[in-house]
C-alpha cells in the first residue's frame, strides 16, 4: 500500500515535472533567459560595429569592452583615427565617465536618458546594459515555434522606457534570446534585434553578431565580437577613471 | 463662312450629339480634378532653385515643418505640458514624420562641477504637479537660447511642437491627421497650425470652397443679364449652355492631362463663364436681329454664322492671344492658366458656332413682337451724345489727360510692391494668417533658411567658417536662431571645455562629435557622409521686400567673407606673412566679437580700436603669450594630486605642498617646460612608494600637470584680453551671460596654434602648391529662395507675357487695318489701360502676386475687343456719313453703347471673386473689373480724340472731313440763330 502510494505520487510527480518540461511558465523562461545573459563572471571584447544608413552606406569603428558583472563596464574607442582613445567608464546608479583624449579631460556624466544612441549606433544606452528583463517586465507565454519560445513581454508599472512591448524568441534548448521585436507608445513595431553565430565560448553561450535594426530611420547596426575571453578575473581596479587615459 | 454654316446645319444632330457625349465625358474628369496648393509647383522643377530646394529636403530628413502651438498664461502647468506630451508621442509615431521636438521631447545638457548631465528638460514619463518645481523647470527653460524663442515665447505663454515631415509624404494629408489629433486632445489652450503643411491644407479648403460658393454666383448674374438682355428663354439657355459646356471641356481637359486647380487657376471657371458668354450672345443677338428682318429661321442661321462668325472669332482670338501670353511666363501655374483659359476661349467660340445654332435650328423661329421704338432719347442716348460733343471739343484735353495717365502709369511700373508668400494670400483675420504672424512676433517666424554646406564637416576651417556665418546670421534683423552642426560642436566644447568655439584640430572636433553622435537632430544638419551639411535659420518675416533684402544679403556675406579655399598653418612652424596673418586674424576675431555685440544689443563704442588691441596680442612674441599665472596654479596643481581618483594620488598634506611648490617653481623659471622635465622633477619630490606599483603613474601625472599648466595660460590670456576690451563695450559684458559665453569663445582663438587662412589672399605661401587648400562651398537654399526665385519670375512674367500680348495683339490689328499707324493707335488706349492699372496698384499699395500678375495680358486680350469694334464701326460710318460728328455720334451711339453694356456685364462677373477668400484673386477680381471699366472708357474717348487728331488715314478720309465738318459748323451755327429767332 505504502510503496503503491509512493509510487503514485512519483508518477504524479514525474508526470508535473515532464509536463512542465515541455512547457515551462513565462516567468520561468525569462528567469532563464536573465540567468544566461549574465552567466559568464567578466567578459573582455574586441567589437566592431558596422553601421549602414538608409541608402546603404557603411560605417565602421571598433572598440575595446570590458565588463565585470553587470554594471561595470569599460568602453575604449580603437577606430576611426580621430576618435581613438575616447573612453567610457560605466559604474552602478548611472555614474559615468567620459575621456577625451584630445583635450586630455575626464568628464563625469550623469545621465538621466537611457533612449538615446549609443554612439551613432541603433542600440540605445537601454539596449546596451546588461538587464536582468524579469526584474523589469512582464512576461506573457505567446507560442512556440518549433524550437523557439516566443514571449511577449510588457514593461513592469513605473519603469521608465520607450517600449511598450518587447516579443522575444528564445532557444528551448540554451534559453538565448535570438530575436527581440521592439514596440513602440503606439504598439507600432519600431526596432528588431536578430541575434547570429550562436556559439558556446567556455561554459558560456554568445551571440557572434547582433543586429539592430531601426524601421523608421532605416538604419541598422551590427555588432560583431571578433575576440571574446570569459572570467579573466578582472579586479575593480580596472574600472578607474585613471584607466580611462591609458 | 456661308459654306461652314450649311455644314453645321448639314450635321446638326451628330454635333448635338457629339457635344453632349464630350460634355458627359468632360464632367465625369472633374471630380477628379486636383487641387495643388504647393508653392514650389509654382516654378519648373527643373529650375535650379527647386532642384537643389528638393535635393536639401531629401537628404536631411524633408523640409517642411508643420507646427502646432498652444497658448495659455502659463505654459508650465501639468494640464498644458500633459497635452503636449500627448501630441508629441502622437506625432513621433506618426511614420510620416521624420522628426519631432517640443518641451517634452528635448534633450537637455547641463554643465555640472567637474563634468555634464544629460537629461530630458521635462521628463515626459513623470511631468510634475508641483507648482514651485514647474516654476524651477520654467526658470531654467527660458533662461536658455536653445529653449527661448524656439519651442516656447520670451513670455512662457505659447509653447511649440515642432514635425518635421519627411520629403515624399503627402503633407496635407498628414497635416490633416495632425490637426485632427491636436483637435481631439482636451484642454483649453488656443491653438495655432503654422507652417507649410498647414498653410496648403488651408488654401487647397479655400480653392475649393471658394469655387464652390462663386460658380452659383456667377451663374445667377449671367441669368439676370441675359434675361434682361433678351427677355426670352432662349436668350437665357442658350449662351448659358454654351459656357457651362465650354467650361466643362476646359476644366475636364485639365482634369484630363493631370493638371491641378492651383492659386492662380481657381478663378478660371469664373473667368470663362464671364468671358465666353459673349460669343453666345452675339450669335442670338444677331439671329434674333436677322429674324426680325425677315429671315426663315434657317436662313438666319446661315446669316448669323456668315456674318459675326469671323468677328466673334477674332474677338476670341485676340482673348486668347492675351492669356497664351502667359507661355513666356516661368510660373508654372501662370503658364498652365494660360494655355487652359485660352483652350477655354477658344472651347467656347466653337460650342457657339456650332452647337449653339444646331439647337437653334430644331427650335421654332420667335414670332417678334411689334417692337414700339420709344422716340424719346434715352439716358444712354443722352450720353453718348453729350461724350460725342465733348470729344469734338476737348479731345486735346483728353489726349492730355490720357498721355498724363499714360506717364504716371510708367513711373509706378517700378514702383509696385510685390508679394508672393502664400500667407499674405489669405485675409487677416483668418485661422492660419494669426497663427503665422504669432508665429512670426513671439517665436521668430515658421520659414527656415536653409544654407547648404559642402566640405569636410569633421575640418575645424570648415566648421570655424559656418559659426562666422552664423554669427553674422544672428546680427541680421529679422533672422533668428541659426543652427548647425558647427554650433552643436561649439556647445559641446563649452560644456565639456567652458569655451563656446571650434577647436582648432581635427582631433579635437571629432572627439566633441562622438558625444553627439546618435542625437536625433543630425540627420537633420549632416549627411552620413560628414561632407554636407546645413546650417538652419528661422526668418521671422514674410514680406517679399524684406526676404528679397535679407536673401541677398546672405548670398553677398557668403560670396564676400567666406573663404571658399583654405590653408592650414601651424603657427608653431610659420616664418613668413606673419605681420598679414596676424592682421587677418585679428580683424577675423573683431568681426565675430561685432556680430555677436549685435545681437546682444550691445554697441563697440571703437572697432578699430578692439582690432588693434587684439592685432597688438598676435604680434606679440611667444615668451610673453606664454607666461604661467602662479597663483592659479598652485590650486590647479593642489586640488590634481588630492583627487581620490588621480594618476597619482598624494595623500598627504606635508608632501602634497612640496610637490606643488616644487613645481610652481620649475614652470616659473622655465618657459619650456615639458613632459620629461616634469617627471624628472616629481622623482625629485614625490616618495619612490608612491608609485612604485606602477612606474607610469608619473608619466601620465606629467602628462596632466603639462595640460593644467597650457590650460591656465590659455585662460589667463583671454581673461586679460577681455578685461582690455571690456571698457570698448556699452554694456557690462559681465551682466550678459549668453553675450559673454560667445565673447570667450570668440576671444579664445588667439591660443589656437593651427590656423585657417584664404588660399587666394595668402597666394604666395602656396606658391609650390604643397598644401592642399581645404574646400568649401556654401549655397543658400530653403523657402525664402524660393520665394525670391518666384518673385523675381513674377516681374519677368509681368513683363515679357505683357510685351508678347502688346506685340501680337499690334501684328494682328495692324494686319486687320492694313496698317502700321493703324495698329499703333488701336493698341494705345489698351496700353493707357494696363498703365492706369499699374498706377492703381502703386497708390493703393496692391502688390504684384501670382494673380493680378495677370491682369495686364488679361486685360489686353479682353480690352482689345472694344477697341477692334469702335474702329471697325467708326470706320464704316465714315465711309456713309458726311461729317466726322454724325459718324462719331452714330459710333457712340450703337457700338459705343455695346461696348458700354459688354464691360458692365463682364465687370460684374469679375467682381464676384470679391466673394471669395483669397486675397490675390479678389484683388484680381476688382482691379480686372476697374480695368474693363477703364478699358471701356478709354475706347469711346482717348481713341476717337487720337483718331480725330492723327487724321489717321487707315479709319477714312478724315482730312477732308475736317473741311466739310467747318461748313457743318457753320451751318448749326447758323441754324440756332434761327431757332433762337423763331422762339422769340
Amino acid at each position: 500500500m505504502k510503496k503503491k502510494t509512493i509510487t503514485i505520487t512519483m508518477l504524479l510527480i514525474w508526470i508535473c515535472v515532464s509536463i512542465y518540461a515541455q512547457t515551462p511558465t513565462a516567468e520561468d523562461i525569462l528567469k532563464n533567459v536573465d540567468a544566461v545573459v549574465n552567466a559568464p563572471k567578466d567578459q573582455d571584447l574586441k567589437v566592431k560595429l558596422i553601421l549602414t544608413d538608409k541608402k546603404g552606406k557603411e560605417k565602421t569603428r571598433e572598440m575595446s569592452m570590458l565588463q565585470k558583472g553587470s554594471d561595470k563596464r569599460m568602453v575604449k574607442f580603437l577606430s576611426p583615427a580621430d576618435q581613438k582613445g575616447i573612453a567610457f567608464l560605466s559604474l552602478p546608479d548611472d555614474v559615468m565617465y567620459l575621456y577625451l583624449p584630445a583635450f586630455k579631460k575626464i568628464r563625469r556624466i550623469a545621465s538621466h536618458v537611457k533612449n538615446t544612441k549609443f554612439a551613432g549606433t541603433d542600440f540605445t544606452y537601454e539596449d546596451m546594459e546588461a538587464v536582468r528583463y524579469s526584474d523589469k517586465y512582464e512576461p506573457e507565454f505567446l507560442r512556440k515555434e518549433d524550437s523557439l519560445f516566443v514571449l511577449q513581454l510588457i514593461p513592469k508599472e513605473g519603469l521608465k522606457t520607450d517600449y511598450s512591448k518587447l516579443i522575444m524568441w528564445i532557444r528551448e534548448d540554451n534559453f538565448y534570446i535570438v530575436k527581440i521585436e521592439h514596440y513602440n507608445k503606439g504598439d507600432k513595431l519600431f526596432k528588431i534585434m536578430t541575434r547570429d553565430k550562436i556559439e558556446k565560448i567556455d561554459e558560456y553561450w554568445i551571440a557572434r553578431e547582433s543586429k539592430m535594426q531601426d524601421l523608421k530611420a532605416k538604419h541598422t547596426t551590427k555588432m560583431i565580437f571578433e575576440e571574446v575571453k570569459f572570467d579573466s578575473g578582472f579586479s575593480d581596479d580596472k574600472f578607474t577613471k585613471r584607466n580611462l587615459k591609458k | 463662312m456661308r459654306k461652314f454654316a450649311e455644314l453645321v446645319l448639314k450635321y446638326r444632330v451628330p454635333i448635338i450629339i457629339g457635344t453632349i457625349i464630350i460634355t458627359i465625358f468632360m464632367a465625369l474628369q472633374l471630380g477628379k480634378l486636383e487641387i495643388s496648393s504647393d508653392i514650389l509647383e509654382y516654378l519648373p522643377q527643373d529650375d535650379p532653385n527647386v532642384v537643389l530646394f528638393n535635393e536639401v529636403g531629401d537628404k536631411f530628413g524633408g523640409n517642411s515643418l508643420a507646427m502646432v502651438a498652444l497658448e495659455t498664461d502659463d505654459v508650465f502647468n501639468p494640464n498644458t505640458l500633459n497635452r503636449i506630451n500627448k501630441i508629441t508621442q502622437k506625432f513621433k509615431e506618426m511614420s510620416e514624420i521624420s522628426y519631432v521636438t517640443s518641451l517634452t521631447d528635448v534633450i537637455d545638457i547641463k554643465k555640472i562641477e567637474d563634468g555634464l548631465e544629460v537629461g530630458k528638460l521635462i521628463d515626459e514619463h513623470n511631468i510634475s504637479t508641483k507648482k514651485d518645481e514647474l516654476g524651477k523647470i520654467k526658470n531654467y527653460t527660458l533662461s536658455k537660447e536653445m529653449y527661448r524663442g524656439n519651442i516656447i515665447s520670451d513670455d512662457g505663454t505659447i509653447a511649440v511642437i515642432i514635425a518635421r515631415l519627411k520629403d515624399d509624404v503627402d503633407r496635407i494629408a498628414t497635416g490633416r491627421e495632425m490637426k485632427e489629433f491636436v483637435l481631439s486632445t482636451e484642454g483649453n489652450e488656443k491653438l495655432y497650425f503654422a507652417g507649410i503643411p498647414f498653410q496648403m491644407i488651408f488654401l487647397t479648403d479655400v480653392i475649393n470652397s471658394d469655387v464652390i460658393k462663386l460658380l452659383p454666383v456667377v451663374l445667377l448674374l449671367l441669368v439676370i443679364t441675359l434675361a434682361i438682355s433678351f427677355r426670352s428663354k432662349r436668350g437665357v439657355v442658350l449662351p448659358l449652355a454654351t459656357v457651362i459646356i465650354s467650361t466643362t471641356w476646359g476644366l475636364g481637359l485639365m482634369s484630363l492631362l493631370g493638371i491641378k486647380l492651383t492659386i492662380a487657376s481657381d478663378g478660371m471657371p469664373i473667368l470663362l463663364l464671364a468671358i465666353g458668354s459673349a460669343y453666345g450672345i452675339h450669335l442670338v443677338n444677331k439671329y434674333l436681329e436677322d429674324i426680325r428682318k425677315g429671315d426663315n429661321k434657317i436662313e438666319a442661321i446661315k446669316d448669323t454664322i456668315s456674318e459675326v462668325g469671323v468677328p466673334i472669332f477674332l474677338a476670341g482670338l485676340t482673348t486668347s492671344i492675351g492669356f497664351l501670353a502667359f507661355l513666356v511666363s516661368n510660373l508654372t501655374i501662370i503658364k498652365e492658366f494660360g494655355i487652359f483659359t485660352a483652350i477655354g476661349v477658344m472651347f467656347a467660340y466653337i460650342v457657339a458656332i456650332t452647337f449653339l445654332p444646331a439647337l437653334l435650328s430644331f427650335m421654332s423661329a420667335p414670332k417678334i413682337k411689334a417692337k414700339k421704338e420709344s422716340l424719346e432719347p434715352t439716358l444712354m442716348n443722352r450720353f453718348m451724345t453729350g461724350l460725342s460733343g465733348l470729344i469734338l471739343k476737348r479731345r486735346i484735353a483728353i489726349l492730355i489727360i490720357g498721355f498724363l495717365i499714360l506717364a504716371i502709369g510708367i513711373f509706378s511700373l517700378f514702383k509696385i510692391n510685390r508679394e508672393v508668400n502664400m500667407v499674405d494670400y489669405f485675409k487677416k483675420d483668418s485661422e492660419i494668417r494669426q497663427a503665422e504672424d504669432m508665429m512670426e512676433s513671439k517665436l521668430g517666424g515658421s520659414i527656415p533658411i536653409q544654407i547648404l554646406v559642402k566640405g569636410d564637416l569633421q575640418e575645424p576651417a570648415v566648421l570655424k567658417e559656418m559659426i562666422k556665418l552664423e554669427k553674422y546670421l544672428k546680427s541680421v534683423p529679422d533672422v533668428h536662431s541659426p543652427q548647425s552642426i558647427a554650433d552643436l560642436i561649439c556647445e559641446m566644447n563649452d560644456v565639456m571645455n567652458d569655451r563656446y568655439c571650434i577647436p582648432d584640430t581635427r582631433e579635437g572636433v571629432a572627439n566633441l562629435w562622438f558625444f553627439l553622435e546618435g542625437n536625433e537632430i543630425l540627420p537633420q544638419l549632416i549627411n552620413s557622409k560628414n561632407d554636407e551639411g546645413l546650417i538652419q535659420a528661422k526668418l521671422g518675416t514674410v514680406n517679399t521686400g524684406k526676404v528679397n533684402l535679407v536673401t541677398d544679403e546672405i548670398d553677398k556675406f557668403i560670396s564676400e567673407k567666406i573663404n571658399s579655399d583654405m590653408l592650414t598653418i601651424d603657427l608653431t612652424k610659420a616664418n613668413s606673412n606673419l605681420k598679414e596673418i596676424s592682421k587677418e586674424r585679428a580683424e577675423n576675431i573683431s568681426n565675430m566679437i561685432y556680430y555677436d555685440a549685435i545681437q546682444y544689443d550691445i554697441e563697440i563704442s571703437d572697432r578699430n580700436a578692439l582690432e588693434k588691441i587684439l592685432q597688438k596680442y598676435l604680434n606679440q612674441d611667444n615668451s610673453i603669450k606664454q607666461k604661467i599665472p602662479a597663483s592659479n596654479l598652485n590650486k590647479k596643481f593642489t586640488d590634481y594630486f588630492n583627487d581620490e581618483d588621480s594618476d597619482l594620488l598624494i595623500e598627504s598634506e606635508r608632501v602634497r605642498k612640496k610637490v606643488v611648490k616644487s613645481l610652481i617653481n620649475y614652470t616659473k623659471n622655465n618657459s619650456n617646460y615639458s613632459e620629461k622635465e616634469i617627471i624628472f622633477q616629481l622623482k625629485k619630490v614625490v616618495p619612490y612608494s608612491y608609485y612604485e606599483d606602477d612606474p607610469e603613474m608619473l608619466d601620465y601625472a606629467a602628462m596632466s600637470i603639462v595640460s593644467i599648466i597650457n590650460n591656465e595660460i590659455k585662460w589667463n590670456n583671454v581673461n586679460n584680453l577681455i578685461k582690455e576690451i571690456a571698457p570698448l563695450f556699452s554694456k557690462d559684458i559681465q551682466q550678459n551671460s549668453d553675450f559673454h559665453k560667445n565673447l570667450i569663445g570668440d576671444i579664445w582663438e588667439i591660443n589656437d596654434t593651427q590656423i585657417f587662412i584664404s588660399s587666394a589672399k595668402f597666394k604666395n605661401i602656396n606658391k609650390d602648391n604643397q598644401l592642399t587648400p581645404i574646400s568649401l562651398n556654401l549655397q543658400q537654399t530653403g523657402m525664402p529662395i524660393i520665394y525670391r526665385d518666384i518673385d523675381s519670375n513674377i516681374v519677368s512674367s509681368q513683363t515679357y507675357s505683357l510685351l508678347f500680348a502688346i506685340g501680337l495683339v499690334f501684328i494682328l490689328l495692324a494686319i486687320q487695318f492694313r496698317s502700321f499707324i493703324g495698329g499703333l493707335i488701336s493698341i494705345l488706349p489698351i496700353i493707357l489701360t494696363v498703365l492706369f492699372n499699374f498706377a492703381i496698384m502703386w497708390i493703393l499699395k496692391i502688390p504684384l502676386d501670382a494673380a493680378t500678375v495677370m491682369i495686364g495680358s488679361v486685360a489686353v486680350g479682353i480690352g482689345i475687343d472694344y477697341t477692334i469694334h469702335f474702329n471697325n464701326r467708326f470706320h464704316s460710318e465714315i465711309g456713309k456719313k458726311n461729317s466726322v460728328e454724325n459718324a462719331l455720334e452714330t459710333t457712340l451711339q450703337t457700338t459705343g453703347r455695346a461696348i458700354i453694356i459688354n464691360a458692365f456685364s463682364v465687370m460684374f462677373g469679375f467682381l464676384t471673386l470679391l466673394l471669395g477668400s483669397i486675397v490675390p484673386m479678389q484683388r484680381f477680381g476688382w482691379l480686372i473689373a476697374l480695368t474693363m471699366l477703364i478699358s471701356a472708357a478709354a475706347s469711346i474717348t482717348f481713341l476717337p480724340s487720337l483718331l480725330l487728331i492723327t487724321h489717321a488715314s487707315f479709319i477714312g478720309d478724315l482730312k477732308h472731313m475736317a473741311l466739310r465738318r467747318a461748313i457743318n459748323i457753320k451751318a448749326n451755327i447758323k441754324q440756332k440763330v434761327n431757332n433762337f429767332k423763331e422762339k422769340k
